[in-house]
């Protein structure tokens, strides 16, 4: 059976094949055979999807591959080497006896090494020895370079860059181009060799600067993938080290750690804990568990391989070892790309729709020139004439490079927004920025600095602020050192911890997190010499804090024998391991009073937006490192500040102001949330929402949805799932913007529909699968990334309302003079003059419009709508309509006034084309008027473009040879008077008629 | 009226979604009252499936953590389900912080007659009062048996007595009365959630709860089960309970809060409400009225029933009823509970001392009121349940 699933596309079919599926045999068989048949010029069969992707001349149709195939299946079935014994679905089952039998086959239908061996059903040390390479010393330096050298760079097929020459092409390559050439050819045919010399110029002319515009566009866009240089850690020579993903061979051992992004199929041969977000490839959110145990079975879908890692995937905790079996193209990624054929640049979504807003305008362009022929054939005129008057007003009415004004705009977005430090990575980026509806943002490091400084310790019954000077308790200086609870509470602070300190060191020698930093910093300056004391009592385990375990722990020897355990973290969690507190130096039991004592404290300082530890020991048996944590003895809790960045609460009101909704995220505890949420008046006027769950995957997700439109903040969230409130808003229809810059917002980051990640403390990780890379992680300059996005598709909306609405006027013009019996206003040389002129300039010029200060005090647009509503098109005909009667009124003045002919063609084209230029000045905003308080400041690219246009135009009157060219005859002032009021009158009415906000 | 007639009663255990949530509200006004006794704060709440909502409008100097609050009475009311526990559970607050301005920051404790009498009531309300000679608590006796069934059912459960069962769990309990007098016990339903469907089989279960939950609490009660009585233990089959099976709110239950329905009571919420509201301590101050009246064998059955009004302070009427069971004319016993009870706000918070009984109860005083009444308890020591008026009346 064989099913056609894809075959729109000319040339190029997919099917649906029984059987393939998981069949290495029918792939191998059909890849060899079909091109084989003549008209065939490529085959790639997938096991994974059971999918085969043809490509064939035009000899064939999609019916003939299809049967095609289907004789190549029978053959297939017919030279099974002993089909009784193995049917073609079972082709994996048979693992000893059938192995040889299966190379023989593969060796007949391929050299050996194209189809890899089923690495997850091999055990480790049969991998390794396959690949001859060795665990503990990987791969060594020679092996890597022949490897290298024998399979080619471990890199995806990627879309080349065009070439100049086919940029230039491209430009040729276009309806209104054809329509153009049929002009000249017609031209040529009726002897008007120099009306088609000029048709060429016009056409060259536009290829040029269509050159220019999209080239640099091109180069813009190739640029967007360079500054992430992916790197793997690998070992070679026995040795770790960095090296570049491209240069990674099959049998290199790589080394996967959270972060990490799987540089090329790997099998699995160590595992520890290791998770793996494999959605690239299977669309499972949820991280994969994996092992290194070999798999049995058939069949057996990529998902479901827990021994191996896939290239692409992200590594979102604990960590592994594991041996590359495939790179580059033969990868699952590579071989899933091939197949869908995705190596072309994609199209952003309004380019999409200009094009198939270009595509209708040429048919309703290619209707009414036809409708213009056919009257004038009746009205009488000759039928080359009106053959050469319709095709040359179809050229110049089309719209040409519609698309191209939208990625124009998009590419000098990109550009001024690096000017900015906002790194675009994605086209597509630029346009949803300005759709963005909620921006999701972390709280620390994002909304806070990051820069913890301990602001006051509650231990025994003291409450201690701790200021530049010193440690106080109201204006007393207290010694804190002197207090065994306090001191109890330093060893603590210094003992748990993964900063580094330096002998003899100060403050400043202290590496490691901002708060564990602090936390030795106050020991410190209480007089506790944190390096001796670490260098005593020697670290023998460590526990780190996790997402479910929210405090951390380790053992130390202390000097004297015995062992001590430390910990600290989340005060309610380590409150309820403790049975005992230090009060004044003794160890008493925790009463009930001292517990509301304590989470009052706790409360109270986590309500002044503090970040709140607690701290717990307890003294341990010789050689005891018990992990039951219980009965410890509290010491107390330290109150840390984080103080909200500059500008941050400046940002929340502007993206309030222009309607998009603010939600913070952070594993803070409810009330350091709720204080920094009411703080940065985060909820707007509405009432302020926080979710506070540690577990929202138990969440069930139509609820999260339900509520997730109201929630303003999300409390005690880890960031894993991040993932599950971005898809939560943008199942309840939000464009969601996301922040992030550690591993394990990667999937998050990717799921939104803008992922933001910060340059500098973000990981490679954030930053590869991020659309838009703050470069100082300045998140005010988010605020100038949704403007620009904003003002970039206002600005396509000015190009293309000019293109449209001056076209539209040509042919009016035209259409009524033809409807009217009044001749023809304008000839074929002045339409294909008012084609350069008029649209290109003005039209660019206002892609380089100013953001309009507005622009930021509005909603977003609603992402579904198009780039024009049915109001926008009624708008822009009525426009086109005054300039359309504008010019008949001049013509009309001429036609009065000289008779019908070359004069009052003249005048016509005079008013027209002016008409039309002056209309870029109506177009430069859809509420701002040219007059009063509100008008706009200048765009000094549209007076530069007008001048040019304008000093052009004037050529058509004062020089002759010109003049002569485009049969335009001398004017008189009068007709001057009347060419000037007929097209700034249109002006002044489209202005005056303009709903102006 | 009517002398011989059945009465049923019903209480849940601290456990049951409607009660969980009237604990959570009330744990936030003892947080709030902790801290800053002057505190105004109205919290609600609500909870289904894996999700608790908590509303809270609150004008206070102090900081108190919702979830926390929320989370600890989870884990006290003994949810340890994997679906649903103190730490798997989300909760979805929305704090609603008032400036601390509107606090009404009088002490009462130090206030004078006049002081007193100036401040007003904020709130258009009737209140119910009652007390009855049925038990020593001076309460209708179906309701007081079907808390003791319930704190019965909830500590089997803590004791890993019956350690199948869920922490929710409902109990009805039907009484005959003769001459408006309880004679014998017509009939008990207990609904105890269990954690797994066919564990334990219904016998056992029936076996269990009759041995370990029925027979203690009427060990030595007058009116206790004869043979006749009739038990259903989970009449519709085996029965999980807990948020993730039926969804709960905060003063849903002011029945069980009240006198089981033996009698009036105001329908709106006691629990999450402040003292300073005066339907939640008019209440307290009418049941005191109306308990002392009985004790002091002026009537076996009173009602007390205050009306207040915005703006005035004393209640705008004071009626009080003993169903002909009075030893002195109604009209004197309506003379006797005006002259002898202050039913003034500020009054009220003074004679009880609301305002400072969390703090005075390490934080714990109205959200221990939340479950098993807040009239008739005798594990705690409750000012509006004290008989020291009795004298007074008497006279």
């Amino acid at each position: 059976m064989v099913l056609e699933i894809h075959t729109s596309v000319k040339g190029r079919g997919r099917y649906k094949v029984e059987g393939l599926f998981g069949s290495e045999y029918l792939k191998s068989f059909l890849e060899l055979r079909l091109p084989r048949h003549k008209g065939i010029s490529q085959a790639s069969a997938s096991m994974t999807t059971g999918n085969v992707l043809v490509k064939f001349n035009s000899d064939n149709t999609h019916q003939s591959i299809q049967s095609l195939i289907q004789g190549v299946l029978k053959e297939a079935e017919e030279n099974l080497p002993s089909a009784g014994e193995f049917p073609i679905e079972s082709f994996g089952k048979e693992e000893r006896g059938g192995a040889g039998i299966r190379r023989r086959i593969k060796d007949l239908l391929f050299p050996p090494e194209e189809t890899p061996p089923p690495w997850h059903l091999m055990e480790s040390e049969a991998v390794l020895g396959e690949l001859s390479t060795d665990y503990y010393k990987g791969l060594n330096e020679s092996q890597v370079a022949e490897r290298l050298k024998q399979f080619g760079p471990n890199t995806l097929p990627e879309a080349p860059p065009r070439s100049g020459l086919q940029i230039f092409l491209g430009q040729l390559n276009s309806l209104p181009v054809y329509l153009l050439g049929a002009a000249a050819g017609v031209s040529i045919l009726t002897g008007g060799f120099l009306d088609a010399a000029i048709i060429g110029g016009v056409v060259v002319a536009n290829a040029i600067i269509g050159y220019f515009t999209e080239s640099q566009a091109e180069r813009t866009i190739h640029s967007l993938k360079t500054f992430v240089r992916p790197a793997a850690e690998v070992l070679r020579d026995g040795r770790y080290t960095l090296a570049s993903a491209e240069s990674i061979v099959k049998g290199d051992v790589v080394v996967l750690k959270p972060g990490v992004s799987v540089p090329a199929d790997c099998r699995i041969v160590y595992a520890d804990y290791l998770n793996i977000d494999e959605s690239i490839l299977t669309g499972e959110s949820l991280p994969a568990t994996k092992d290194c145990i070999p798999l049995t079975g058939e069949n057996i879908a990529v998902a479901d391989r827990r021994n191996m890692a896939f290239m692409g995937t992200l590594v979102t905790g604990g960590h592994g070892l594991a041996v590359v079996v495939a790179t580059g193209q033969n990868t699952e990624i590579g071989q899933l790309q091939m197949l869908l054929g995705e190596i072309t640049a994609p199209e952003t979504p309004i380019e999409r729709q200009l094009s198939k807003l270009g595509d209708q305008l040429v048919l309703m362009c290619g209707f009414v020139c036809g409708v213009v022929f056919i009257m004038g054939f009746i009205r009488g005129y000759g039928i080359l004439q009106m053959l050469r008057t319709s095709i040359s007003l179809a050229a110049a009415a089309v719209p040409e490079g519609l698309p191209a004004a939208a990625t124009i705009n998009f590419a000098l977005g990109i550009k001024r927004m690096r000017g900015h430090g906002i790194l675009i990575r994605q086209l597509q980026a630029v346009e949803t920025l300005g759709a963005v509806q909620t921006v999701c943002m972390d709280k620390t490091g994002t909304i806070t600095q990051n820069r913890m400084t301990v602001q006051r310790i509650y231990s025994g019954h003291l409450c201690v602020q701790v200021q530049n000077d010193g440690f106080k308790s109201g204006a007393r200086n207290v010694k804190v050192a002197e207090f065994e609870e306090f001191r109890r509470l330093f060893d603590v602070c210094c003992l748990c911890s993964e900063s580094s300190v330096e002998e003899g060191g100060g403050c400043d020698s202290v590496c490691g997190s901002p708060t564990e930093n602090a936390l030795i910093r106050m020991a410190m300056d209480a007089g506790i010499d944190a390096f001796r004391l670490r260098e005593e009592n020697e670290r023998i385990k460590v526990h780190h804090r996790s997402e479910s375990r929210l405090f951390m722990s380790t053992i130390h020897e202390k000097p004297d024998g015995g062992r001590i355990l430390s910990v600290k973290g989340s005060p309610p969690e380590v409150l309820a391991m403790c049975r005992w507190q230090v009060i004044a130096g003794e160890t008493v039991p925790l009463t009930e009073e001292s517990l509301q004592e304590i989470e009052t404290e706790n409360e109270m300082m986590a309500g002044d937006a503090l970040r709140v530890l607690g701290f717990a020991y307890k003294e341990l048996g010789e050689d005891s490192d018990e992990e039951d944590l219980i009965d410890l003895s509290w010491v107390g809790i330290v109150g840390m500040s984080d103080p909200i960045r500059e500008g941050v609460d400046e940002l929340i009101r502007v993206f309030h102001r222009a309607g998009i909704d603010t939600v913070m995220i952070t594993g803070d505890q409810h009330s350091t949330a709720q204080a920094v949420a009411e703080q940065l008046n985060i909820a707007r006027e509405g009432a302020l929402e926080i979710l506070d769950s540690s577990e929202l995957a138990a969440v069930d997700p139509a609820l999260l949805k339900a509520i997730a439109k109201k929630v303003h903040v999300y409390s005690r969230v880890s960031p894993a799932h991040k993932l599950k409130i971005v898809q939560a808003l943008q199942s309840a229809g939000k464009t969601v913007g996301m922040t992030g810059d550690g591993v394990n917002d990667g999937p998050a980051l990717k799921a939104a529909d803008i992922g933001i990640a910060m340059g500098k403390s973000g990981t490679d990780l954030a930053r590869e699968v991020a659309d838009v890379v703050l470069e100082q992680d300045d998140l005010e300059k988010l605020v100038l990334a949704v403007r620009d996005g904003r003002a970039i598709y206002g600005n396509v909306r000015k190009s293309v309302h000019f293109f449209l609405s001056t076209n539209l006027s040509e042919i009016m013009i035209m259409f009524s003079a033809m409807a009217m019996g009044i001749g023809f206003p304008l000839s074929v040389m002045q339409l294909l003059w008012i084609n350069i002129i008029s649209d290109i300039f003005p039209g660019l010029a206002l892609s380089m419009e100013e953001a309009e200060d507005s622009v930021m005090d509005k909603p977003p647009r609603d992402p579904q709508a198009g780039l024009f509503s049915r109001d926008d098109f009624k708008r822009m005909s009525f426009e086109s309509a005054v300039i359309t009667a504008g010019a008949l009124g001049a013509y009309g003045f001429g036609l009065a006034r000289y008779g019908a002919g070359a004069r009052a063609g003249g005048i016509a084209f005079q008013a027209l084309t002016l008409g039309q230029l002056l209309h870029a000045f109506a177009c430069r905003s859809d509420e701002k008027g040219l007059f009063g308080k509100n008008k706009l400041p200048p765009n000094r690219y549209l007076t530069l473009a007008m001048a040019v246009s304008l000093g052009l135009q004037a050529l058509t009157m004062f020089f002759p040879p010109l003049r002569n060219f485009l049969g335009v005859s001398r004017l008189g002032v009068v007709d001057a008077l009347v060419i000037g009021g007929a097209s700034v009158l249109p002006l002044l009415i489209n202005d005056f008629t303009k709903k102006k906000g | 009226m009517i002398k011989n007639f059945m009465f049923t009663s019903e209480s849940v255990t601290q456990g049951h979604p409607d009660k969980l949530c009237d604990t959570i509200s009330d744990a936030i006004v003892d947080q709030f009252l902790y801290q800053d006794p002057y505190s105004r704060i109205r919290a609600e709440c609500a909870v289904s499936s894996a999700i608790v909502f908590i509303a809270a409008r609150f004008s206070s100097e102090a900081k108190v953590d919702l979830t926390r609050a929320a989370r600890k009475v989870i884990k006290k009311a003994g949810y340890d389900q994997p679906d649903f526990n103190e730490s798997v559970c989300s909760i979805l607050t929305a704090p609603n912080a008032l400036d601390p301005g509107r606090r009404l920051t009088f002490d009462e404790r130090s206030l004078s007659d006049e002081e007193i009498e100036k401040i007003a009531a904020k709130n258009q309300v009737t209140v119910f009062g009652y007390a009855c000679d049925h038990t020593p608590e001076l309460m209708p006796l179906p309701i007081m048996l079907a808390h003791r069934l319930a704190r019965r059912l909830g500590e089997v459960r803590k004791s890993r007595e019956l350690p199948y069962l869920m922490p929710d769990g409902r109990v009805q309990v039907g009484v005959d009365f003769r001459e408006r007098k309880p004679v014998r016990i017509h009939s008990i339903a207990i609904t105890a959630s269990q954690k797994e469907r066919g564990w334990p089989s219904m016998e056992k279960l029936k076996g269990d709860v009759r041995e370990f939950v029925v027979a203690p609490v009427f060990g030595k009660e007058p009116v206790a089960p004869d043979s006749a009585t009739l038990l259903f233990v989970n009449p519709d089959g085996p029965y999980m309970g807990g948020p993730t099976h039926h969804s709960g709110q905060t003063g849903r239950k002011s029945a069980v809060d009240t006198y089981g329905e033996f009698t009036r009571h105001g329908g709106k919420a006691l629990s999450g409400k402040d003292p300073i509201r005066i339907d939640r301590v008019g209440a307290y101050a009418a049941r005191y009225a109306a308990k002392n009246v009985v004790a002091a064998g002026l009537a076996s059955e009173c009602e007390v029933v205050l009306s207040y009004s915005i703006g005035i302070t004393r209640p705008v009427s004071v009626q009080v009823q003993a169903f002909g069971t009075e030893k002195i004319p109604e009209e004197e016993l309506n003379i006797l509970v005006n002259r002898h009870f202050d039913f003034r706000l500020a009054g009220i918070l003074k004679q009880f001392d609301l305002r400072r009984q969390p703090f005075d109860n390490k934080g714990k005083f109205f959200q221990r009121l939340a479950a098993y009444g807040h009239f008739g308890r005798s594990d705690m020591d409750l000012p509006w349940e004290r008989i020291d008026k009795v004298d007074l009346l008497k006279g």
